[in-house]
């Protein structure tokens, strides 16, 4: 039976009499367990009328199977003689690449598929819609209207829906949410099959203007979002392929927990792209943008999963409950003043294969670091910025080759800048950090790390701490910290040139385990405590200046000292007990000893000017060349002549009181009082 | 080493925070140039006395703090009291109306004439001139005319001090009132008795010298400009030059009125530093001055000084922005100490003033930038305080109407 639909007039005479078709054709084939109606569709006074409305469809019912003419559901392979059968035929098809596609996804309860022409609904597995369209841009409110038997989208208002159903566009599909939809709310509950989400897979999902959150299932009026602990939180997935576009639109509490009996770490990715731990994820091929946005409290805020091309521009990802954005694997990533804060793990992770030049990421106030890339080879990382994030500002773990250009880390947690984890060939350049516990750590197990240009200031416990090995330490300043550079553990080849620390109870201090620290053109000033302190046996010291402090040089192990200027320090050099070492060319200008040198302890002086009270002190032995002269220090005459004038002015001022102590006060009248 | 010897060495070094550098090294050794002669001062003592007039002219003074001037100086006994009092000046004319004082009413605007019509107009010996708000002790008149005993004293400066200072500015005039003549004026009159200005206040001149120098006084003009302001240096410059001497009396006392406004305060530290840069610049290009080395010598200083004090604050502002903060409270420091240890007589005179040196050392700071003002400004001839102003060579008032309050 076929019947002719024309206009809107009709639609309701046509959709009723479509259900009678569906009965009949459901009572029909009810013992296949499959029930399907095909329906016309027309619309009439929506903006989706361009897109599929006033179809002038037909209204297909099925046909009565025929044992003997059409082919039985049951074996659609064969070849179909009637137009009905061919209609089976293809229903059967659809069924079945629906029912793969379910799947496929998770097998949610219910999903919705769009694809270029239809638009299913499969429930529990079975195909209980299958609705014809004309093609174009899918929005959400023709959705909701094409679907409005189901109730799997709903419209409260008129810039609001509320998405029931997981939603899959398939290939050739496009989908624009808002801004006409303002507002879409995806159900979740507490099981992943009851939950709604959204993916593409070689479809393009545009949102504009709208807030993506989700909202709990069976909720009341308050429309409260889905706990972050529930298993049926909603996502968003780009799948291979998928273009996902976000304009200018708010995405918030998505991103499903991992469910129970997923493996570890070592499967991430794969289980990442089943169970969408990720808000929003751009997985592998998938790309697009978003511009504009922001991704609150998201279980994980963004992931970028081995995407291709995605471009990052005023995103703000925050209060996500575990890390704020995911770049795993991602190529030709473009990021430009993407900021992650307060999230409950790192702000940035950055892992992955792949060569990556990052830039224009802001991290402020994370649980974990700000930025944290694992196992990178060739990262460069520009103009990053962190600020109080309680794990740290950035950390390189195992990452080699990796430059890190103009980090500015603020007031970061524990340590501005951690470089760990078998690291090596790391470059840091012009990095400037400010207050924290640490400013740049070295842990052992890394090696050849060169750090330039470094602003240090302000650390609560040092500026720099070195534990591995082949570190160099370049044209950096230091201030405000208790212990300006600290070089431990199995330290080696730790060269320090032109660095200057100011301030603080110690400048450079050298363990017994380290080995082969060279010190050359470094200046410490007006530290409280010690200048240099080594308990090294490899300590090389050449140029450079020691300006105030307890003790300038303190040896705890043989070194060689040259050409170093010390000044203002109450012992200019303190040589341990059996301890060695070779000083030349030292300048000393000390309080009270020059060279102090304990019982059974050596020095080799030459070339040098000591200048103290006691140039040279101690029980040790001390040899000097005819070249060294030792003297007292020079008198600070200006101190001494402003003392000397300030007393000068108390006696005239004395003479002259003295002088006129007989002259009378003046007589005058009474309304004059300056008379004293 | 000992404790003792530890200690010693250590506390030696706290010496070298004390931020003299060289420059303060000079300056302090200019300043105790002077104030070492300063400390031998002694006023004059011998009983001598010659009849003194009183010359005032009179421009817009506050009625009250004018009569209690008259008062006090019909209490010295003075022989000749003349007001010169501007016609315009309605007010004050009533005020003297009511004294035995010799009242002559001058349409011709500006101090100077009115100074030259006051000497002109007196018979006595000595003539003091004198500010209409400046009130004497009973005993100036006695005191002033003690230096008169040696006949090479042409003139004779009081000590002056501020009329009941209120307020943050009038007691930094006090203090500066008190370093002026306890530090520069008393060194010049023990080194040379010659005192570079003779404070217009109250000055006491030989009459027949004021006769002498009276064209001069009245066609002075520098760069081609007729002077208006600066009457007294001028007085005291014309004074020198013939050889006379000049000196001061510190027990003659009087007080004056000072500005408490920062404006007012400001337009006439603008006006005397014009007023010193001109007299100054223009005697240490004549010969007369070398005569009085020492005079030479404060009046050079003096000239330097405005340019060396703006190096420590410039150093101080270069260890804020550095944020060194132990060089700042150490400059801070030596800043409020050696300024109390310049300004001991002052303090020794009023103690509370030791909680002042702060802003009286910043002030003086910003008078330092004055001067340098007043040196680029150096030809601008205007009273600032007073409606005059020269015009076409000739002293024009520039405002027609009286204003009640007093300048």
């Amino acid at each position: 039976m076929r019947v002719r639909i024309r206009g809107s007039r009709l639609a309701t005479v046509a959709r009723l009499a479509s259900v009678a078709a569906a009965v009949a054709s459901a009572t029909a084939v009810a013992a296949g367990g499959v029930a399907v109606v095909w329906a016309a569709t027309a619309a009439a006074g929506t903006a989706e009328v361009a897109a599929t409305a006033k179809v002038a469809g037909t209204v297909a019912a099925l046909p009565t199977p025929s044992p003997s003419s059409s082919p039985s559901p049951s074996k659609p392979g064969g070849p179909p003689s009637t137009p009905a059968q061919r209609a089976q035929n293809n229903f059967l098809r659809t069924s079945e690449l629906d029912k793969a596609a379910w799947s496929r996804v998770g097998e949610p309860d219910r999903l919705i598929i769009v694809r270029a022409m239809s638009v299913d609904v499969v429930q529990n597995g079975t195909l209980v819609t299958h609705t014809h369209r004309a093609g174009g841009t899918v929005t959400v409110s023709w959705l909701a209207g094409a679907l409005s038997g189901n109730e799997l989208i709903s419209m409260p208002s008129r810039d609001t829906a509320v998405l029931s159903a997981a939603l899959l566009l398939t290939s050739g599909t496009n989908m624009q949410i808002g801004p006409g939809v303002r507002r879409l709310l995806l159900i979740g509950g507490t099981s992943p099959a009851s939950a709604s989400w959204i993916r593409c897979e070689h479809a393009t999902l545009t949102m504009s203007g709208v807030t993506l959150s989700s909202l709990r299932a069976g909720n009341d009026a308050h429309w409260r979002p889905v706990p972050a602990s529930w298993a049926g939180r909603p996502y968003v997935y780009a799948a291979a392929g998928g273009r996902l576009d976000v304009f200018g639109s708010t995405i918030s509490d998505l991103g499903r927990p991992r469910p129970a009996g997923f493996p570890g770490s070592a499967t991430l990715a794969r289980l990442l792209s089943v169970s969408g731990v990720a808000g929003v994820t751009w997985g592998k091929g998938s790309t697009g943008s978003a511009v504009d946005a922001r991704f609150e409290r998201n279980l994980v805020g963004l992931l970028l999963d081995e995407s291709v091309g995605v471009r990052l521009s005023h995103v703000t990802v925050e209060h996500a409950v575990l890390d704020g954005l995911l770049l795993r694997g991602d190529r030709a990533t473009m990021l430009r003043d993407v900021v992650s804060r307060s999230n409950g793990g790192s702000g940035v992770i950055i892992s992955g294969p792949g060569t990556r030049h990052v830039a224009g990421l802001r991290a402020a106030g994370n649980a974990a670091a700000g930025v944290k890339a694992v196992t990178q080879t060739g990262l460069v990382l520009t103009g990053v910025k962190t600020a109080a994030d309680l794990g740290g500002g950035v950390r390189l773990v195992g990452c080699v080759r990796c430059t890190v250009n103009g980090l500015e880390a603020v007031g970061d947690h524990r340590t501005a800048l951690t470089i760990s984890g078998a690291s090596h060939d790391v470059s840091v350049i012009g990095a400037h950090l400010d207050g924290g516990q640490t400013g740049i750590a070295v842990t052992a197990g890394t090696r050849a790390v060169t750090l330039r240009g470094a602003v240090v200031t302000g650390f609560s416990r040092s500026g720099a701490e070195v534990a591995a090995t082949d570190v160099r330490l370049l044209s950096s300043r230091i201030s405000g910290s208790p212990v300006g550079v600290r070089v431990y553990g199995p330290a080696a080849r730790i060269q320090l040139s032109g660095v200057t620390v100011r301030g603080g109870r110690d400048g450079v201090t050298v363990t017994r385990t380290a080995g082969a620290v060279s010190l050359s053109d470094v200046a410490v000033i007006g530290v409280s405590h010690d200048g240099v302190t080594s308990a090294s046996a490899a300590l090389r010291m050449s140029g450079g200046q020691i300006s105030g402090g307890h003790i300038g040089i303190a040896l705890l192990a043989p070194a060689a000292i040259a050409g170093v200027d010390i000044d203002s320090a109450v012992i200019g050099i303190h040589v341990g007990s059996g301890v060695k070492a070779k000083v030349s060319g030292v300048d000393v200008v000390a309080e009270r000893d020059g060279i102090k040198v304990e019982v059974r302890g050596r020095v080799d002086l030459s070339g040098s000017l000591i200048r103290a009270p006691i140039a040279l002190a101690g029980a040790g032995y001390i040899s000097r060349d005819s070249l060294t002269v030792l003297s007292l220090p020079p008198v600070p005459w200006l101190g001494f002549t402003a003392i000397a004038a300030v007393l000068l002015a108390i006696i005239l001022q004395t003479v002259h009181q003295l002088r006129h102590r007989s002259i009378p006060v003046p007589r005058v009248a009474r309304h004059v009082r300056n008379t004293a | 080493m000992t404790l003792w010897q530890t200690t010693f060495w250590d506390l030696r070094y706290y010496f070298a925070y004390v931020p003299l550098g060289f420059l303060g090294l000079i300056r302090w050794t200019c300043w105790l140039i002077r104030r070492i002669p300063a400390a031998l001062y002694r006023p004059a003592t011998a009983d001598f006395r010659l009849p003194l007039s009183v010359v005032v002219p009179v421009y817009q003074e506050d009625p009250v703090i004018f009569a209690q001037a008259i008062e006090s100086w019909l209490a010295n006994e003075v022989d000749q009291i003349v007001l010169v009092i501007d016609s315009t000046d309605s007010v004050c004319q009533r005020v003297a109306r009511r004294y035995p004082v010799t009242v002559i009413v001058t349409e011709v605007p500006g101090k100077r004439d009115a100074l030259r019509r006051g000497w002109e107009a007196c018979y006595t010996d000595l003539v003091a001139l004198v500010d209409s708000d400046t009130i004497w002790a009973q005993d100036v008149a006695a005191e002033v005319c003690k230096p008169f005993a040696d006949p090479r004293v042409g003139g004779v400066g009081t000590r002056q001090n501020v009329y009941n200072p209120r307020g943050f500015l009038q007691r930094v005039n006090d203090m500066y009132l008190d370093y002026r003549y306890f530090d520069e004026n008393s060194a010049q009159t023990v080194v040379g008795r010659a005192v570079s200005c003779l404070s217009g206040r109250t000055a006491v001149y030989r009459r027949k010298l004021l006769l002498e120098v009276s064209h001069d006084f009245m066609t002075e003009t520098f760069l081609g400009v007729p002077c208006m302001s600066g009457d007294d240096k001028r007085l005291t410059t014309l004074i020198l030059e013939r050889g006379h001497l000049t000196y001061l009396q510190r027990t003659a006392r009087v007080w004056s009125t000072f500005p408490g406004t920062v404006p007012v305060f400001f337009k006439q530290r603008l006006r005397w530093a014009r007023n010193t840069w001109r007299s100054d610049l223009r005697a240490l290009s004549r010969r007369w001055v070398w005569r009085h080395p020492f005079l030479a010598y404060t009046m050079l200083d003096k000239a330097v000084s405005s340019f060396t004090l703006l190096i420590s604050p410039t150093f101080m502002l270069i260890a804020l922005v550095e944020r060194n903060w132990f060089f700042v409270w150490c400059l801070a420091g030596w800043w409020w100490v050696s300024r109390s240890m310049k300004i001991l007589p002052h303090l020794v005179r009023r103690p509370s003033s030791f909680f002042l040196v702060p802003g009286f050392v910043l002030t003086s700071f910003m008078m330092a930038l004055v001067k340098i003002c007043a040196l680029l400004t150096i030809r601008k001839q205007r009273w600032l305080t007073r409606q005059v102003q020269v015009k076409d060579g000739v002293v024009v008032r520039t405002q027609q109407t009286r204003s009640e309050a007093p300048v």
